[in-house]
């Protein structure tokens, strides 16, 4: 409704940011000695530096980001300019770099120049998707809602199976007693279905079923509220899943970045000192 | 001891090394006390000091004994002293039994009182609460003053100086029982109260003495004070570019009154005209005043009638000769919700919507579907008037709202009289019809429309909502609140309630009437000129009447947070006490900030509590931090009607 960060201001940031790409093609293709382009040359010093104004710039985000301040400040706008600066620092390292890669420091800043950008474009992605997907998975309930309902189905199954065999009232009560969620990080976000205990009571039920010995109106009661369970579950997975990716992209983003900021100052460093 | 509240209980310990005290309570058990008073009496009951009688209310008192009724039936003890701790609600019916007098049939009208304090009982006082004083400091004065003046030893006010003080700032050599006297005397709204009523106006008031040229308030503030011109005149500046057009108000006139009823923004600059002395009330005690007398409700009501005519359709019936039709002219109330008129209704009126707003909406295809939302200051039902078809649309009071309804009569009536008034009229019949015929809004906006007016929003000025496809929860809004506001965010953006992708907070939306400043003892609750309703930390108490009165859950009772220390070493010290927090600083994590830093502490440091809400960062240069801080744009703070039009266009 409100219109997403890539449009903020009628596109304000993509034009400027474009505008600074264009430029620096033109000095680069302007300067450019006939040997070709390298960090060495004079087109190449202008194209490292501005690449280096540009990633200060763009790391200072994540401290204007947690600097609160009064004054006319709009961290929106912040982000839309910290998101489209990437095209101009693209462009102007891999120039800058003269399309070539070594395995030594240059290369190594080079390499994790890219890494955080490919790293911030996933962020981007998640950030685009996400937020929608979760709105769309929660219908109106929050978290703690759907927990309740949870836990009042959970009830009702256990009020059913509790009059049926003792095998299905176990796999019921085995099922209740485990944690909706996993434990692990990694279970949280990758397959967080995966060894669920109430698709396994739902086997048993199933099975149990085909014995023919159950009144089938109980089992058929069961069963749905098993399934509506079991529906509840994955909506809850999911929200848990598309909270934490939300977070963990900027565990990557920006420890990268961290990582970046050291390897340029020791590229910088060296190369002012050794040549 | 009659009562069970925190008074009774307190008045019964602080009795008990010198008397032999019983309190009786109608209540089973005590629940409005605090936990502390309730245990310390316990404890008394234990040791004997005290007997606690539950479930009994005195039915009889006599000289020297006291009969109850009781749940085992009727008891009698002997007794000197009855003290009854009744609240700070006046018991009424109580009061008139005793043979009291009110003035008028409100339910908050107030005692008809001497400038001693005595009723209209002979030798029976009344002071504090039941006064209509709810303060503790006003109780105490007035005790001593009413002690005085039974002695026979009568002292001045306790509010004398202050009111002098008053009366200097604006440089009036005068007494105050000769300023109130001459107020009474110049201006007519003020002629029926008593001189205790005046006082009591006096103090809420503030005294302003204008040159020519100076402003009493601008077009555009929030600003609901009511203004009362003692002497000289005012202009009220109808177009801002010309000076010179104005209409000029004179001594015993009074404006600022549709500020006041409709809680909107000011329509008019008012700049002196002379040289002036006004008195400038505030809107509660003026709200109360109207509560409480008749004449003055009816004096403002029948202002209001003419100048909202006035402004609506540029028509002056300030004139003697239209004061059979404006008798003729009711104020109707709706509740929220309740319907004006129904679709296919015949309709025989119009209504001049003067506080509050309405949902216009129409059947189609089954569904009803709603067409527009209009506030104070626009008129509904003309069509009716005009066309003489029946209602073409049903409309709803979406918050508790005031029209004044205009017959046909008596519109035609005036309609004759003022041909622009019909001319004007009949150009908003036809705009409305041909905006009807153009309805694409289509039910998604229809939905987001009412599930916004469900959520109250017709009663804010200012709301605060999320794009939930575009919020990344990060919780910066929160952080950015809590950090601009001594560590306690005011927001909490998880709660509220969502519709699609649009969500509502749990925030302040600063409502045209704020409900929480209607009961607030100290007057800690004020109103910027830009809107903003704001908790002066100074003034709060901590009572938590607010917090009970605000029907959208939005001011919480806090402890105040400990200062956040400044500077680089000091904050890496105090992350490490907490290695939780030091950790969200290394994985680069935002901290959030605990929403209830209050749970879990008990009684210790009770009386360090105070109500807070959003002030929309009022002193804070760039606006809302909430909206600052947001890195996606995604939280928007604006007017109810900016919003709906946007979803309008969004649609």
């Amino acid at each position: 409704m409100y219109g997403s960060i890539l449009s903020h201001r009628k596109f304000l940031h993509l034009k400027r940011a474009l505008l600074l790409t264009l430029l620096m093609v033109l000095m680069a293709s302007a300067l450019s000695p006939p040997q070709g382009l390298s960090g060495s040359t004079v087109a190449g010093y202008i194209l490292g530096g501005t690449a280096l104004l540009l990633i200060l710039f763009m790391v200072w985000f994540g401290v204007r980001k947690r600097r609160i301040v009064p004054g006319e400040i709009s961290l929106s706008s912040w982000l839309s300019s910290h998101i489209y600066l990437s095209i101009p620092l693209a462009t102007a390292a891999t120039l800058h770099a003269g399309l070539h890669l070594d395995a030594d420091l240059h290369g190594l800043t080079f390499a994790l120049l890219w890494l955080t950008l490919l790293s911030g474009v996933v962020g981007l992605a998640i950030y685009l998707r996400i937020p929608e997907r979760i709105n769309r998975n929660r219908e109106g309930d929050s978290r703690e809602e759907m927990v309740m309902q949870l836990a009042e189905v959970e009830r009702a199954c256990m009020e059913t199976a509790i009059a049926l065999p003792d095998t299905v009232a176990a796999a019921v009560a085995h099922s209740s007693h485990a944690l909706a969620v996993h434990r692990s990080l990694w279970r949280k976000v990758v397959r967080p279905e995966k060894g669920c205990p109430t698709v396994q009571a739902i086997r048993t039920i199933e099975c149990q079923s085909h014995e023919g010995r159950i009144d089938p109106t109980l089992l058929h009661n069961l069963l749905t509220l098993m399934n509506r369970k079991l529906e509840l579950l994955r909506r809850i997975r999911t929200d848990v899943r598309d909270h934490l990716l939300l977070k963990l992209w900027l565990l990557i983003h920006v420890p990268l970045s961290m990582g970046l900021i050291g390897a340029l100052t020791l590229h910088v460093v060296s190369v002012f000192y050794f040549y | 001891m009659v009562g069970g509240g925190d008074s009774a209980i307190e008045t019964a310990l602080a009795l008990i090394p010198h008397n032999r005290v019983t309190l009786c309570y109608r209540g089973g058990e005590f629940s409005r006390a605090k936990l502390g008073n309730i245990q310390a009496l316990e404890r008394a009951a234990e040791q004997g000091h005290i007997k606690v009688m539950f479930e009994s209310t005195p039915r009889e008192i006599e000289s020297r004994t006291v009969h109850l009724d009781t749940a085992k039936g009727n008891a009698t003890l002997p007794c000197s002293v009855v003290i009854a701790r009744l609240g700070a609600t006046p018991p009424r019916p109580f009061m008139e039994r005793c043979g009291i007098r009110f003035h008028g049939s409100d339910a908050t009208a107030l005692p008809e009182l001497s400038p001693t304090y005595e009723s209209s009982v002979p030798g029976l006082y009344i002071i504090g609460a039941l006064a209509g004083y709810p303060l503790i400091k006003q109780a105490l004065n007035q005790g001593y003053e009413v002690v005085e003046a039974i002695a026979g030893n009568p002292v001045p006010p306790t509010d004398e100086p202050l009111l002098l003080e008053k009366l200097a700032v604006a440089h009036i050599e005068m007494g105050v029982d000769a300023f109130i006297d001459k107020t009474r005397r110049l201006v007519p709204l003020f002629a029926g109260l008593t001189h205790l009523q005046m006082r009591e106006l006096l103090a809420k008031s503030r005294v302003h003495s204008l040159s020519p040229g100076d402003p009493a308030f601008f077009a555009g503030d929030y600003s609901n004070t009511f203004w009362s011109i003692v002497s000289g005149s005012m202009g009220v500046l109808i177009d801002p570019k010309d000076p010179g057009r104005k209409i000029l108000l004179n001594s015993g006139d009074f404006f600022g009154e549709m500020g006041l009823i409709s809680g909107r923004r000011r329509n008019a600059t008012v700049v002196a005209d002379t040289t002036s002395i006004l008195l400038e009330t505030d809107r509660r005690t003026m709200l109360r005043l109207i509560a409480s007398s008749i004449p003055v409700q009816k004096a403002l009501d029948r202002a209001f009638i003419v100048r909202q005519i006035h402004r609506m359709f540029g028509v002056s019936l300030d004139d003697g000769r239209f004061a059979p039709l404006l008798d003729q002219m009711r104020i109707e109330h709706y509740r929220p919700s309740q319907t004006i008129y129904a679709e296919g209704e015949q309709g025989d009126c119009m209504h001049l919507i003067r506080r509050g707003s309405v949902m216009v909406d129409r059947h189609i295809g089954g569904k009803s579907v709603v067409l527009a939302y209009l506030q104070a200051g626009n008129y509904v039902g003309e069509m009716a008037l005009l066309g003489r078809v029946p209602r073409t649309a049903t409309v709803r009071a979406a918050v508790a709202t005031e029209t004044i309804r205009i017959d046909a009569d008596h519109f035609h009536q005036l309609a004759e009289l003022f041909p622009d008034l019909k001319r004007q009229v009949h150009k908003t019949y036809q705009e409305r019809l041909a905006a009807n015929a153009d309805n694409r809004h289509g039910e998604q906006t229809s939905d987001a429309i009412q599930f916004l007016i469900a959520q109250g929003i017709g009663e804010g000025t200012d709301i605060l909502t999320i794009d939930e496809s575009l919020c990344v929860r990060c919780g910066n809004c929160e952080t950015a609140c809590a950090q601009m506001h001594g560590g306690i965010s005011r927001l909490k953006r998880d709660s509220g309630s969502t519709m699609g992708n649009l969500h509502l907070p749990i925030s302040c939306r600063h409502c045209e009437h704020p409900h929480c400043m209607a009961e607030c003892p100290p007057d800690a609750i004020h109103r910027e000129k830009g809107g903003e309703v704001w908790i002066d930390a100074a003034q709060c108490i901590g009572c938590g009447q607010c917090e009970s009165n605000c029907p959208y859950g939005v001011i919480r009772i806090v402890e105040e947070a400990p200062p956040t220390p400044e500077g680089f070493l000091p904050k890496i010290l105090q992350w490490g006490k907490n290695p939780r927090w030091l950790w969200h600083r290394l994985l680069f994590l935002q901290r959030r900030e605990d929403p209830y830093p209050e749970a879990g502490k008990g009684m210790k440091g009770e009386k360090d509590k105070l109500a807070v809400k959003c002030d929309m960062c009022r002193n804070i240069a760039g606006g809302p931090s909430c909206v600052r801080f947001c890195p996606t744009g995604a939280a928007l703070r604006t007017r109810p009607e900016t919003l709906l039009e946007r979803l309008r266009r969004t649609h």
